[in-house]
């Protein structure tokens, strides 16, 4: 399991598939085994093992290991990278707010 | 290009709002934690020979912004220096509207900050691609 969510490259890249992208809508629902997701996007397992890893590597999707059989792996939608980037957005955006908040407050003391 | 925006009206017209926004920086900007690059030397901020400028109690100073449009009464925009690696911009605009001056301010360019700087943000990407994409994800 690679764990480097931070890796934009693989994010994109991992985004850039439309096989990827209807496994990722399709774990929006909920958790799903390895073997439900291949059949849902009707791909064979061992085809669509390529793109979880490329999910994985992403830092998009976790798996759940689901003892020998890969198939029963179970795959779940992460947020983080999509949150860490608004809430770090989020900040910069109350700064200028803050800002522009004191400088309005100041014009109208000088009135 | 990755940007947040921010904006207020004032009750003046858009050449006093420039000017006060400019020349009285130092009067309003708020002195956060976060607000300056030496916290502990820094005594005030303001717009001096091409950029913007954080004074320190030593005489020293720090250059925080190159101004590369400065328009009065309508825009006003500085490159970013504090993150010397990233290409950011912050543009503000003046317009008159009924009852004063609509002041907004666009910061830009946030996708081009070093991953120390923003976590998750790394040069030479839009982040807007995987922000757009995202936020239809999760869209009921």
């Amino acid at each position: 399991m690679n764990t480097n969510v931070n890796d934009l490259d693989a994010t994109l890249a991992a985004l850039a598939d439309p096989t990827r992208r209807k496994v990722i809508d399709l774990l929006r629902d909920g958790p799903r085994p390895a073997g439900e997701l291949a059949q849902a996007v009707r791909m064979s397992a061992p085809a669509l093992s390529r793109h979880l890893r490329v999910l994985r590597a992403g830092g998009l999707v976790r798996a759940e290991a689901g003892g020998a059989d890969a198939r029963l792996r179970l795959y779940t939608l992460r947020q983080e990278p999509f949150t860490a980037l608004q809430a770090w957005l989020d900040q910069v955006q109350a700064f200028w707010a803050e800002q522009l908040g004191s400088f309005k407050d100041h014009v109208e003391r000088g009135r | 290009m990755t940007s947040v925006r921010a904006g207020v009206t004032v009750p003046v017209d858009p050449a006093a709002a420039f000017r006060i926004f400019t020349d009285e920086i130092d009067r309003w900007y708020v002195r956060g934690r976060h607000s300056w690059v030496d916290p502990a030397r820094a005594t005030g901020i303001r717009f001096q020979d091409g950029y913007l400028r954080e004074l320190w109690s030593d005489g020293g100073h720090v250059d925080t912004g190159r101004i590369i449009a400065w328009e009065p009464p309508h825009r006003l925009v500085w490159a970013d220096l504090i993150n010397p690696t990233g290409r950011m911009e912050i543009e503000v605009t003046f317009r008159p509207v009924e009852g004063g001056t609509e002041v907004l301010l666009e910061h830009r360019g946030l996708d081009t900050l070093p991953p120390d700087v923003a976590g998750r943000i790394r040069r030479g990407y839009s982040w807007n691609i995987v922000l757009r994409w995202f936020a239809d994800q999760w869209k009921d």
